[in-house]
């Protein structure tokens, strides 16, 4: 298999303290039991609510946190025994859009002093008049102009700022980027811009990419496959246009459900599912989903269910799926 | 005669650099019973619109400079701060973004609701608490005796909404004004806020203008749908008819281009360029740059409200040789 990141049994526990002596008083299972691979050239999409630890994956995956167990492989590499030094060089092949790109840029920087900072920090022998061409060069490839490097981020609408991000994750040139939410601080105008821009780089780079957003339409639209994950556990692996179509896990169809489509004459008239995401300080002993589910049976309250594969590169963990 | 009517509204605001105009040629109505969608990006005015019905504009340096706000057939413009006392909060009310701001972490949630009932209701403590409790169980709060005495930091996002909604409910208005109501929440809890606001409009007969940059949201459940762009309402009309046939260019794009599930690949569109800040709002119409359809009379002449006969209202010259009456 010529998978490009392969994520086995990843997890990701925070301790919880409470008092002077900040004893720890319980987990918060943030990544819990994670396995996934990522093939060449896919776009994978993480959809789920908030706390549902779709963050906590990808800082994972870069290894900005490390992990309590599990393995990550990148091109065949375990990066968990990677040194600094060697997890350093690896990065330049891996890289992150962050959600907010007011916040990722440094209010200080120009644009040419954000994008040519990682030549630097990476140590790559580049001259200066050769590092102006390459800056001007990314700016172009993101769709901005050369005289947007000497702007300050203040300058620049949330568009452009989230372009120069961008151009940030692809000036060493890598083979993964994981896009935390890049869309998400952006008008709808601006929003699909950067959408058609992200797949004409793909395309034109070769690169695989890890989607992570809460906008089911957008992950229906932008990736190949979705990764559905609840409570930290991943509950469906499915190919992105049968999210809707043709969700086999209660969660999947209920948050499917609940997104409302931009057309009167498909209204809704029960809301699909009722609740909250419950606390992830005392999980539940079986499935997570089970205080919410609707066709919740006695053995999903003691037994968790394993995710396992039901076709290819599609993977369900539910005791009682949803017919096909 | 509609609840709640807007008359080509224009607001300015006074800044260190002078002058600034985020509203001109906002024009809309609301019935009582009736969900209006107020949508819109960033910037284009949604939330200045809703401070100026309620009355806040003059707290924030504000000032309506044209147009008319008729409320019960009240001119709200002329109301004194006394009068607006009397108004705001009992007949109008508002919620504003972020249901975790609007609540004070130090009171227990219950107690807030009946504070609103006690400045604007003539009743005693021991009267409104069974009140606040009963209109707790009708925004479907599980067990509000309980929630009653709890700290916001106890409650989820979902319940904390409900809470809010409680308190801008709490005086019985006529018209209640929600501003990004469910923008803060995870995709399954909106589908539960929506449906209850849905049902308090219907049920109380009061008029909802529910702003949002959310078409699905608007789609889901308004009757009517304003259409903002920097500052002036280009569509305004039935949501059927928006939907399913936009008159203005910019509805016509920002329908083309949000993803929708099962969507076919490669068929999204986005509008070229970046929304206007309020101090960089172009000539004649505001949306003339992005627009595809631009003429060189749009750059010039701001688009006049057009009244088509469908019944929709759109600012754009496209529409000229249709003008009838209300121009």
């Amino acid at each position: 298999m010529s998978s490009l990141v392969r994520v086995q049994n990843l997890c990701k526990h925070f301790p919880v303290t409470a008092g002077v002596l900040h004893r720890t008083i319980g987990t918060i299972k943030a990544v819990n039991d994670v396995t996934l691979d990522i093939e060449k050239g896919e776009i994978v999409g993480v959809v789920g609510e908030s706390g549902c630890g779709k963050s906590t994956f990808a800082r994972l995956i870069l290894r900005l946190i490390e992990p309590t167990s599990g393995r990550i492989f990148f091109d065949s590499h375990d990066i968990s025994r990677l040194d600094k030094l060697q997890m350093r060089q690896l990065r330049r092949k891996m890289q992150m859009v962050f959600q907010d790109p007011y916040s990722a840029l440094d209010p200080r920087y120009s644009t040419f002093r954000s994008l040519s900072e990682i030549y630097g920090i990476q140590k790559i022998d580049i001259k200066n008049n050769e590092l102006k061409d390459r800056v001007a060069d990314l700016l172009e490839t993101v769709g901005l102009k050369p005289e947007h490097s000497n702007l300050y981020p203040h300058q620049l609408s949330g568009g452009q700022k989230q372009r120069v991000v961008i151009a940030r994750a692809l000036a060493l040139t890598p083979e993964f980027v994981i896009l935390d939410e890049p869309t998400a601080a952006l008008d709808v105008s601006v929003q699909a811009q950067v959408i058609l821009l992200l797949q004409q780089l793909r395309e034109k780079f070769n690169l695989t990419y890890l989607f992570i957003s809460h906008d089911l339409a957008l992950v229906d639209y932008f990736c190949y496959r979705a990764v559905v994950m609840y409570l930290g556990r991943v509950v469906e692996i499915l190919p992105a246009d049968k999210l809707s179509a043709a969700p086999r896990h209660p969660y999947t169809k209920a948050l499917a459900d609940s997104v409302f489509v931009a057309d009167p004459a498909a209204r809704k008239e029960t809301v699909p599912i009722e609740g909250e995401v419950s606390s992830p300080f005392n999980l539940p002993a079986g499935c997570v989903f089970g205080t919410r589910c609707p066709h919740v049976r006695e053995v999903c309250r003691d037994t968790p269910p394993t995710l396992t594969q039901i076709a290819e590169g599609q993977f369900l963990a539910c005791h009682f799926p949803l017919d096909e | 005669m509609p609840l709640l009517q807007v008359e080509s509204l224009r607001v300015r605001f006074k800044t260190e650099e002078g002058y600034v105009e985020p509203l001109d040629g906002v024009s809309f109505e609301i019935e009582a019973g009736e969900v209006m969608g107020l949508v819109g990006e960033t910037g284009s005015g949604k939330s200045v619109t809703a401070q100026a019905v309620m009355g806040l504009l003059p707290f924030i340096n504000g000032e309506v400079t044209a147009g008319r706000i008729i409320f019960m057939g009240k001119d709200l413009l002329s109301f004194s701060e006394e009068q607006w006392q009397k108004y705001r909060g009992a007949k109008l009310s508002l919620i504003s973004q972020n249901p975790m701001t609007s609540l004070d972490p130090v009171y227990r949630v219950g107690d807030q609701i009946v504070e609103g009932m006690l400045l604007h209701l003539d009743i005693s403590k021991s009267e409104a608490r069974p009140r606040a409790v009963d209109l707790m169980a009708s925004l479907q709060i599980p067990n509000p005796e309980r929630v009653y005495y709890q700290y916001p930091h106890q409650l989820s996002g979902g319940l904390k909404q409900r809470i809010v909604i409680a308190m801008g409910l709490c005086a019985g208005p006529r018209l209640l004004i929600a501003d990004e109501p469910t923008t803060a929440l995870d995709v399954t809890v909106q589908a539960q806020i929506v449906a209850l606001f849905k049902k308090a409009t219907v049920q109380r007969g009061i008029g909802l203008l529910l702003i949002t940059h959310d078409l699905g949201v608007i789609a889901q459940i308004c009757d009517k749908v304003a259409v903002m762009y920097a500052g002036t309402v280009v569509e305004f009309g039935d949501v059927m008819s928006i939907f399913n046939r936009p008159k203005h260019p910019y509805t016509e794009s920002l329908l083309h281009c949000i993803p929708k599930l099962g969507m076919q690949k490669g068929t999204l569109k986005a509008i070229p360029g970046n929304v206007p800040s309020v101090q960089t709002f172009p000539s004649g119409c505001r949306f003339h740059p992005r627009c595809g359809d631009v003429t060189s009379a749009c750059q010039l002449q701001k688009p006049g409200n057009i009244h088509l006969d469908s019944g929709i209202n759109v600012a754009c010259l496209k529409y000229s040789s249709y003008m009838k009456g209300s121009a």
